[in-house]
């Protein structure tokens, strides 16, 4: 009981930064204010199969057990999907008295991890290869991707003379920490009736940044990043939203290391013949497990490469429901460079004095459907919204996704 | 505070546990691997024949001659009525002959590999003392031994001394004496003189002018030349056998062999070797076999003596005499299937057995004695019965690697015996106080191949012997200090002698069938 009032108490929209009917956005400091700080913060998990229980197992280092592998299990599709992340950030914003444009400066830390895997891979990874004796495992087109950097990044806002519209565009420095990226084309594993040999047939690739560097501060790669967006009216009282975010890229330096195999193999142990030479003294030591991967690994090189950040194409149009204040928002995203589809979304916020109370709903993502909720209250220039778009997952035992989102605000 | 706690990690990393199937260890066991130590050859039709090549160096050069160390001291009194010593007058000089206690051999000439001659000086005398002390006939680069020195002047009461070691290596000693025909004799000089800065001072009878004392000090030859004696090396008792000592049972019967010595002298003297007895003794099975060779055994055979080549980097012209004993001339089969742990000899070696017959022109290079090279080659075409190996092999298995996520299972041995012969395999563990702790192979057979009616294999076998680890037999694993191994091989169709070939091979693979558990 205590965690289904925890999950509530933290479970309200994420979209809270995408509310209102008045043409505003989130990079817009409040009205007669000069200045605006904000601190922010989300954390995310969201699957086509895989359950919080077995996210919150793995990231918390429990133990999985073989109950919880089961639930996901049922589940497994040919192709599975699952995000995490954690996102933080600083905003200030600056009005300056003689213009009408306001300046954005930014500092943020994000985390993503985005995979997309067969359901063997899932076997074979949390369940070994036992099950597949006499079976091969299909490990094609999988992807897995765990990227860390850091951005800041400056830019402007503004509203038009008509009022009907305002924009907003940063421009990002990245500084990329840490990536490890994994995809396989072709790549299966068979295990014989016995155990007395495994096929593998490798095509893959594997890049890493430069594991050397890994103090929290190192940077191993750079790059460039682009928020933009506006709003405007379109008639019947509806505003239209459209907003990239995070669009960008970087390179991580030619200290990466970069892997790939495109090759059969069949192993049948490691080779201990020399153990038997029976004319030598038997000191020989066996071989460790980077002497077996080196021999099919063998395309191992140091070189720079690029990658794009996983970034957000929003599109969303709001309008006054009629019923007191309340508004409703019908909505759609993409996020790019990753392995989520295409999310449909829809809220309806209903304000009482300081206080919003939102209702939100999606489909899509790297998960089904969700609903959650948002609260906003405004008081004297300060600002909070906490939100969650995942608590009908958490509510579900066997959920696959949550997250929640913190935003203090202050505005002078 | 319920949001940290719920956050916290509860270990470093996540927590599964998997099954896995998979081999973990193979190896491919061939004659190449069993033999490695040993020259292999192959006929046409695949047979391998064993050869086995040493050398052996029979005996060390002290058991020829030998120079030990010896002290020459120089006293002189003065022998008449009291008289006054002036200043730089000589007092003392003599010549003199020092016997070498040559064991053995009566040496003309000698180079020095190593050693010293240490000079030591005693003066009661009022005034310094000047020394010569010569060696004529000891030259390196044509310069004589010559050591001038002094003593400082001391009295009865307080005598004054002088030491001095002095390297002689390098030197050639001529050892005939100050008159050229003596034998293991140094001539030597002795100058005495008292010092020109000094006192007159007087003497009289009685009064010890001279008192100096010459050791010779580890003195090594590199050569000697001379007569060496008629000396008789008796060469008695036991030789362990490496091979011999892992074999705890079971008889071979090997089809036969060919054992080639080839004996060398380079040392230039006339030898005669007397071989009495050579035995094969098996002290597991309390079986000793003598060999039996007419042609070789308890009768003279002659080595002539080595020439000079007058070329420093290979000076010696050794003599050879070859010796060949097999199935035609001796029970040699017999002898080495007797599995012999240790060899039981009695030879007789004898130096110049016609006497001194080279006019003291005998020489000895060090390191350059007798040799003898042997060559041991046997056909593999045997039989074993119930032929077991014994062996023990330290463990350190905690060392190779983390094997903390190693959970129950059951590693299966899979053996794929291409070998004509039946194996019985054992491995117990050993604590570290060499007690049994476990078994991991209580009595496993693993049939030999398939094979036609002329014995050879024509395919293999394939078995498959199941080892369950639990944690407790895991815990003893790792903490094994030793493994004993215990293999028993048979071939098939007994007694019939069979050929092992090239191409037979054992093939070993270790496939484990548990779980794992990632951390």
């Amino acid at each position: 009981m205590k965690s289904v009032l925890f999950s509530i108490l933290v479970s309200f929209s994420l979209l809270g930064r995408a509310q209102t009917s008045n043409v505003r956005n989130e990079f817009l400091p409040e009205q007669d204010a000069m200045y605006q700080l904000t601190f922010s913060g989300e954390y995310f998990f969201a699957s086509s199969s895989l359950t919080n229980k077995l996210a919150n197992d793995y990231f918390l280092h429990r133990f999985i057990s073989e109950e919880t592998k089961d639930v996901v299990s049922g589940k497994l599709n040919n192709q599975n999907r699952f995000a995490a992340g954690f996102n933080g950030a600083f905003e200030f914003l600056y009005r300056p008295d003689s213009s009408k444009v306001n300046y954005i400066f930014t500092l943020q830390h994000h985390f993503f991890t985005d995979s997309r895997f067969s359901n063997d891979l899932f076997e074979l990874y949390f369940r070994g290869n036992k099950g597949y004796a006499d079976k091969t495992a299909m490990l094609d087109d999988s992807r897995f991707r765990s990227l860390l950097y850091y951005q800041a990044g400056i830019g402007a806002s503004g509203t038009s003379k008509s009022g009907k519209t305002n924009w907003y565009a940063i421009g990002s420095l990245l500084l990329g920490h840490e990536i490890l990226d994994i995809q396989t084309d072709k790549t299966r594993l068979y295990t014989s009736p016995d155990g007395e040999f495994i096929d593998a047939e490798l095509n893959l690739i594997f890049r890493q940044s430069d594991s050397s560097a890994s103090n929290p501060g190192a940077v191993n790669g750079t790059g460039f990043g682009l928020t933009a967006g506006f709003a405007t009216h379109i008639g019947w009282k509806t505003a239209l939203h459209f907003g990239v975010r995070n669009l960008g890229a970087i390179k991580f330096f030619d200290r990466s290391s970069v892997v790939r195999s495109d090759t059969s193999l069949r192993f049948e142990g490691i080779e201990v013949s020399d153990l038997f030479n029976f004319g030598d003294s038997v000191n020989s030591t066996v071989i460790n497990d980077s002497a077996i991967v080196q021999t099919f690994l063998s395309d191992r090189r140091k070189e720079a490469f690029t990658i794009y950040t996983p970034g957000q194409l929003d599109l969303w149009l709001e309008r006054p429901t009629g019923f007191k204040n309340s508004t409703v928002a019908l909505g759609f995203r993409q996020l790019l460079s990753v392995n989520a589809r295409p999310t449909g979304w829809c809220q309806f916020g209903y304000p009482i004095g300081s206080h919003v109370f939102r209702f939100h709903t999606q489909y899509g993502g790297y998960t089904g459907f969700t609903a959650g909720l948002g609260y906003e209250f405004n008081h004297y220039g300060w600002k909070l919204i906490i939100s969650s778009d995942y608590v009908s997952a958490w509510l579900n035992s066997r959920g696959r996704s949550q997250g929640a989102f913190v935003s203090l605000s202050k505005s002078f | 505070m319920l949001t940290i706690s719920s956050c916290k990690k509860e270990a470093d990393n996540p927590q599964w546990d998997i099954e896995v199937l998979g081999p973990v260890l193979q190896a491919t066991i061939g004659i190449n691997q069993l033999l490695a130590d040993s020259l292999t050859s192959t006929d046409a039709n695949g047979n391998v024949r064993v050869v086995y090549e040493g050398t052996l160096d029979n005996i060390a050069s002290d058991s020829v001659y030998s120079i030990p160390d010896t002290a020459i001291q120089t006293i002189y009194t003065w022998p008449f009525f009291p008289v006054t010593i002036n200043p730089n007058t000589p007092f003392y000089t003599n010549n003199k002959n020092l016997v070498l206690n040559v064991k053995g051999a009566q040496l003309t000439r000698a180079v020095i590999r190593s050693g010293i001659i240490r000079l030591t000086a005693k003066n009661t005398l009022p005034t310094r003392v000047y020394f010569t002390y010569t060696v004529p006939e000891a030259r390196i680069n044509g310069q004589s031994l010559s050591l001038a020195r002094s003593v400082a002047a001391g009295s009865l009461s307080s005598p004054s001394y002088f030491t001095e070691d002095v390297d002689l290596s390098g030197y050639l000693l001529n050892l005939t004496g100050s008159t050229n025909n003596l034998v293991n004799t140094i001539a030597y000089n002795v100058i005495a003189r008292s010092d020109s800065a000094g006192p007159a001072f007087p003497v009289v009878q009685g009064d010890t002018m001279v008192n100096l004392t010459a050791n010779l000090i580890d003195v090594t030859p590199s050569y000697v030349r001379g007569y060496l004696g008629q000396t008789i090396i008796n060469e008695n008792g036991n030789t362990a056998v490496g091979i011999g000592n892992i074999f705890q049972s079971g008889q071979l019967s090997l089809d036969s062999a060919n054992l080639q010595l080839t004996v060398e002298n380079s040392i230039g003297a006339d030898l005669q070797a007397y071989i009495e007895s050579l035995t094969s003794v098996n002290s597991r099975t309390n079986i000793s076999i003598p060999l039996i060779a007419p042609t070789v055994l308890q009768r003279n055979i002659d080595l002539s003596r080595a020439s000079e080549t007058g070329n420093a980097a290979a000076p010696v012209r050794p003599s050879t005499q070859v010796i060949n004993l097999d199935n035609s001339n001796s029970n040699l089969t017999a002898f080495l299937s007797n599995l012999p742990d240790q060899i039981a000899t009695d030879v007789r070696l004898s130096l110049n057995p016609l006497g001194n017959i080279s006019g003291s022109n005998d020489f000895v290079y060090e390191n350059r004695l007798i040799k003898t090279k042997t060559r041991l080659e046997i056909p593999l075409r045997l039989s074993m019965n119930a032929l077991t190996l014994l062996d023990t092999q330290e463990l350190s298995i905690n060392n190779l690697t983390n094997l903390d996520p190693v959970g129950p299972g059951t590693f299966t041995l899979v053996a794929e015996n291409g070998f004509p012969i039946d194996l019985r395999l054992q491995l117990f563990l050993l604590d570290e106080n060499q007690q049994l702790t476990d078994s991991l192979l209580a009595s496993e057979d693993i049939p030999s191949g398939i094979t036609d009616v002329n014995n050879n294999v024509v395919g293999a076998t394939k078995t498959r012997i199941a080892i369950p680890v639990d944690a407790e037999r895991k815990s003893r694993i790792l903490s094994a200090k030793s493994m004993i191994i215990r293999a028993s091989f048979s071939t098939v169709n007994q007694p019939q002698r069979l050929y092992l070939k090239e191409n037979y091979l054992l093939r070993i693979k270790l496939v484990a069938d548990g779980t794992y558990s990632i951390r």
